[in-house]
């Protein structure tokens, strides 16, 4: 039998309890209804116990790929933007001659802390083809995309995420550039090494658990935007930027009102976050150990 | 004079030696830093500056192409965005929000993240993950039963429902951060205490606490922006008598270029307190960050 | 000679004197229901759940007058329109009681009335007061917008056809005679000629955004073009037929002239840039008109003229849409929100409504010569309602007022802009959305 230690669970129970009242009877009650068929503003009495067949009409359901699909897009691309000009970023911050870092630094909050529905309507406006600051200045450049376009709008909510979140990523990698010894690099550069060969080979490597933490934390959040999209796009035009979110969002509340098969999508997102977070802290937990 | 090449430093070897002269090398430097530094300023800065000066500008002022880079201000904006009482409500209850969640977030969760960090039990591990993984969770799918649920209790619009809410993102971020700060303490410390006679309690009220103090303040700042900000819950849960300000912006779903003058300033009310709050409160808010990230 | 002159000034002056009479007599049954109202609820509130639409504005700016005279403190939660049914829907579900009035679209009345989100207003009715004139309400609007299973659910506040506004200077100065859009091709044709006529200029704006905004700029041409949504009396779905294909065929080669951004408009863009001068034709809801003619916001006031839809080939037909103003059934306030609508929509106030920016809804109005000379288009709004009872004789709903219609809608706003935006072509999207439309009633 498990020998367990009384103590740590009288100071565990509070967040126990109060995380098992709104964590998980919530989820279990959205298993539930995702096993029934009912229309929102219908009597609850109206449902119908359906079983799996809600899972299996959203994975039939050609609007439910494109959105998988879609949303794997946005995180990837924006995840991706976020490291590169994070790190250039953290590499500028880091060189010595830059003495005015706090203003630096400053400057970099600022996106972090703006409320993402907020950055959603504001950029809408500075993305209007025809009154935008942004397409004031490419005018000088001699293009003016139409950003509400189908074929632009998932570029600008992505232009968004990567806005807010790229001061994040290049903090977060600063710090961990900050926290290097000094003693592989100077080897290296006794050894005749060059920059880039620096940074494959000892930067980058030195740095994984960092990467890989800033990766997850990115990657979850972009797997699970609502905010920006919601107020930037609505999720259109037609399809364009209809992410996993803005599906349940919009088979659940917005005119269908089909809450189980909104619970099932729901379903599905939360499994994918849960298991990707999980692999990723096995991953990072197995790094750690290595260096 | 500056020399770089012996310097040991990381930044020296990214810099390079493409250039021999000294004197080209500090000047090329010089470029670089402060290029640099006027592509971040203006990629990062301007967006927000932006909106902020579209609040204090009249219609006219708005439309005008080119932009209006120097103008006069005008209180317009806000007067009209006040006079609408109703905006003042959506102020103060995402403020009583925002105290109350991260407060009680706080009082929960640091027992937890002392237990986490101090005991060892066999469920440790799962109930770390565990508590990752709720702070994983999208709030979209949480949303759902939360309505359902809320609706039949009748706790819905209400600011109560929201803290509540806000708990299932708080609590297991301060566990995290607090766990973090906590082990950074030395156990001997307690165990001196402990043998001087303190309880367990005593130790975490009189010595742990105290000490974390800096991390306390991270953590909170953090849990607050994060609250400030937070859209989900707020736009399903709530319907006028409990609404937060990152709501307004269903009012302006449909773009109408009547209405930048208002949409800017309910924009720039909503989100100035949360960067000034930050900008003050900057150290702490980058220990925190990176202090999540560097210690998991 | 003097003495006809002397009767003459006496008659007028009696005249005088008795209308004023009457006039004192009218606002003084309206002080009476007043002070009688004030002292029963004087102090309540009520909230009221809208859209941002001209007949709102205008009755925000009566609202002070109503505050004053009642006691009764008005609140407003104004937003999107599609977003407000969202919003109606889940507070009912939320049961929180924070709407007493909510603004009904037509099309949303069979749902709200089945899902009980709002109350049957008929014994509210009855004891109306007399100067309400509930029967001065255009017929069409009253049996089409606010009568749901032969109850009354909602009093329209704003019904509305649509018909096609249009540069006058524009057409003068390029010699085009607008008389000659007589068909659904003249109008293609029209938007044609004037696209990129000028910099910055396009032939014609309407909705074009997924879901119910597309759903109404297409069906525009749905009906003249023989096609439907189910066949007449049954439940028949006809949407994927070949006149309704083509129907939506020619919406989208229509939008080709359209400005850019046109995937996204609501009514408020479509109006907005014809507002800014960008279109060379508009062709939307009635109601909107108002802010065209609006010299404070929008730049082509004065310079436009109206005309009613054009026919095709299978005759015309016009929009019938509009708003009500309902109950709340959750609504802790029932009674005081009844007083809302009743001086609201009353007759005694339409003038007063209409005057601050509203959409006529009643026959004294539209019939009254003040209005009419005030009001270029409402001769041309008569014509328009006039084909719109070519399909309510019919029996036919504009657009299907079941209790389904907002699915239905959303199934045809999705695939609509999936073939405005190229993702699909006319004939399988809409035959995918024939066959979401038949799953909903299995």
């Amino acid at each position: 039998m498990r020998k367990s230690n009384k103590a740590p669970f009288i100071w565990l129970a509070p967040s126990l309890i109060v995380l098992f009242l709104i964590t998980i009877i919530p989820t279990l009650f959205l298993f539930y209804t995702s096993s029934v068929n009912w229309e929102l503003g219908l009597p609850w009495s109206d449902r119908t116990f359906v079983g799996l067949q809600n899972y299996l009409d959203i994975f039939r359901d050609f609007l439910f790929q494109q959105a998988v699909k879609r949303t794997i897009v946005y995180t990837v691309f924006s995840v991706s933007t976020e490291f590169v000009f994070g790190y250039i970023i953290a590499s500028f911050l880091s060189r010595k001659s830059v003495r005015w870092k706090g203003l630096l630094i400053g400057t970099l909050i600022i996106p972090m802390t703006v409320t993402p529905s907020i950055a959603g309507l504001i950029w809408r406006l500075y993305f209007n083809p025809n009154y935008g600051i942004i397409n004031y200045f490419l005018h000088f450049f001699k293009i003016a995309p139409d950003w509400y376009s189908y074929s632009l709008a998932m570029s600008s909510v992505i232009i968004v995420d990567v806005w807010q979140w790229t001061p994040f990523v290049a903090l977060i990698l600063f710090a961990g550039l900050s926290a290097l010894p000094s003693t592989p690099f100077e080897a290296a550069l006794v050894d005749g090494a060059s920059k880039l060969q620096i940074m494959r080979y000892i930067t980058l490597p030195l740095l994984k658990p960092i990467i890989l933490i800033a990766i997850l934390l990115r990657g979850m959040d972009a797997l699970k935007m609502f905010d920006v999209v919601f107020s930037l796009t609505g999720g259109g035009p037609a399809d364009a930027t209809e992410l996993l979110s803005m599906l349940v969002y919009r088979t659940g509340f917005y005119q269908t009102g089909m809450i189980g098969l909104a619970s099932a999508i729901a379903v599905v997102l939360l499994v994918v976050i849960i298991l990707i977070s999980q692999l990723f802290i096995k991953i990072l937990g197995e790094k750690r150990e290595e260096v | 004079m500056r020399q770089k090449i012996q310097k040991r430093d990381n930044d020296t070897l990214l810099e390079g030696n493409l250039i021999t002269s000294k004197l080209e090398k500090r000047k090329l430097n010089l470029f670089i830093d402060i290029s640099g530094t006027i592509i971040i300023i203006f990629i990062f800065l301007f967006p927000f500056l932006w909106m902020v000066g579209m609040s204090f500008k009249d219609r006219i002022q708005t439309f005008q192409i080119p932009p209006a880079w120097f103008f006069k201000p005008t209180l317009e904006n806000y007067r009209d965005l006040f006079s609408r009482e109703i905006f003042g409500h959506y102020f103060v209850n995402s403020l009583l929000v925002v105290a109350f969640s991260v407060l009680i977030s706080l009082l929960i969760a640091a027992p937890a993240a002392y237990a986490l960090s101090r005991f060892n039990f066999k469920a440790k591990k799962d109930f770390s993950f565990w508590i990752l993984s709720v702070r994983m969770a999208p709030a979209i799918s949480v949303v759902i039963p939360y309505f359902l649920l809320g609706s039949l209790i009748g706790i819905l619009d209400t600011k109560f429902v929201l803290i509540l809410s806000y708990l299932t993102f708080n609590i297991p971020f301060a566990v995290w951060m607090l766990k973090g700060f906590i082990s950074e303490i030395p156990i001997e410390i307690e165990e001196a205490a402990m043998v001087d006679g303190y309880s367990r309690f005593e130790v975490f009220y009189k010595i742990i606490i105290p000490l974390t103090a800096t991390g306390f303040a991270a953590t909170s700042i953090l849990c607050i922006i994060q609250s400030w900000n937070e859209f989900t819950f707020a736009l399903f849960l709530t319907t006028t008598n409990a609404r937060t300000l990152p709501t307004i912006v269903t009012q302006f779903l449909t773009f109408q270029g009547v209405v930048w003058g208002e949409m800017s300033s309910a924009a720039t009310i909503t989100v100035l307190p949360a960067v000034i709050f930050a900008i003050l409160v900057r150290k702490h808010l980058i220990t925190g960050l990176t202090f999540g990230a560097l210690k998991e | 000679m003097k003495k006809e002159r002397l009767i003459l000034s006496l008659i007028l002056i009696l005249l005088m004197l008795f209308s004023c009479v009457v006039s004192f007599a009218k606002t003084d049954e309206l002080q009476i229901w007043a002070d009688q109202v004030k002292k029963k609820m004087g102090g309540s509130k009520i909230t009221i759940a809208a859209a941002t639409h001209p007949s709102i504005e205008a009755f925000k700016k009566m609202t002070p007058q109503f505050e004053k005279l009642t006691g009764i403190k008005v609140a407003w939660d104004t937003m999107e329109e599609i977003y407000l049914h969202d919003k109606i829907l889940t507070e009912h579900v939320a049961r929180t009681g924070r709407y007493d009035v909510i603004m009904m679209d037509v099309c949303w009345i069979g749902e709200f009335a089945k899902k009980q989100v709002a109350i049957p207003l008929d014994t509210y009715l009855q004891k109306a007061p007399k100067w309400y004139n509930y029967d001065d309400i255009v017929p069409a609007y009253r049996k089409g917008l606010g009568v749901f299973n032969n109850k009354i659910y909602g009093i329209p506040s704003a019904g509305e056809s649509a018909f096609i506004a249009y540069r006058r200077d524009l057409f003068e100065k390029y010699g085009y005679n607008p008389n000659s859009i007589k068909t659904y091709d003249d109008l293609l044709a029209a938007a044609k000629f004037f696209n990129g006529k000028e910099d910055g200029l396009f032939g014609i704006s309407m909705r074009g955004r997924r879901g119910h905004h597309i759903v109404y700029g297409w069906f525009q041409t749905l009906y003249p073009m023989g096609g439907s949504v189910f066949a007449s009396g049954t439940n028949n779905v006809t949407i994927n037929s070949p006149e309704s294909i083509k129907s939506l065929e020619y919406f989208v080669d229509l939008m080709q002239y359209a400005p850019r951004g046109i995937e996204n408009f609501s009514h408020e863009e479509a109006t907005t840039t014809f507002m800014q001068g960008q279109a060379a034709m508009w062709f939307d809801a009635t109601a909107l008109a108002p802010w065209i003619e609006d010299e404070t916001k929008s730049i082509v006031a004065g310079k436009v003229g109206y005309m009613a839809p054009p026919t095709g080939p299978s005759g015309s037909a016009a929009a019938v849409a509009g708003w009500n103003l309902a109950i709340s059934s959750a609504s802790k306030n029932k009674d005081v929100a009844w007083k809302f609508i009743t001086y609201m929509t009353s007759q005694l106030t339409a003038a007063e409504y209409v005057e601050s920016g509203g959409v006529v809804t009643r026959t004294s109005i539209l019939n009254d010569k003040n209005f009419v000379s005030r009001y270029p288009y409402y001769p041309q709004i008569v014509e328009s309602l006039e084909m719109a009872n070519v399909l309510v004789d019919k029996g036919i709903d504009w657009r299907p007022r079941i209790p389904e219609w907002p699915r239905i809608g959303e199934i045809l706003g999705l695939n609509a802009s999936l073939v405005l935006t190229k993702q699909l072509n006319a004939k399988d999207a809409l035959n995918n959305a024939a066959r979401d439309i038949k799953a909903l009633f299995k």
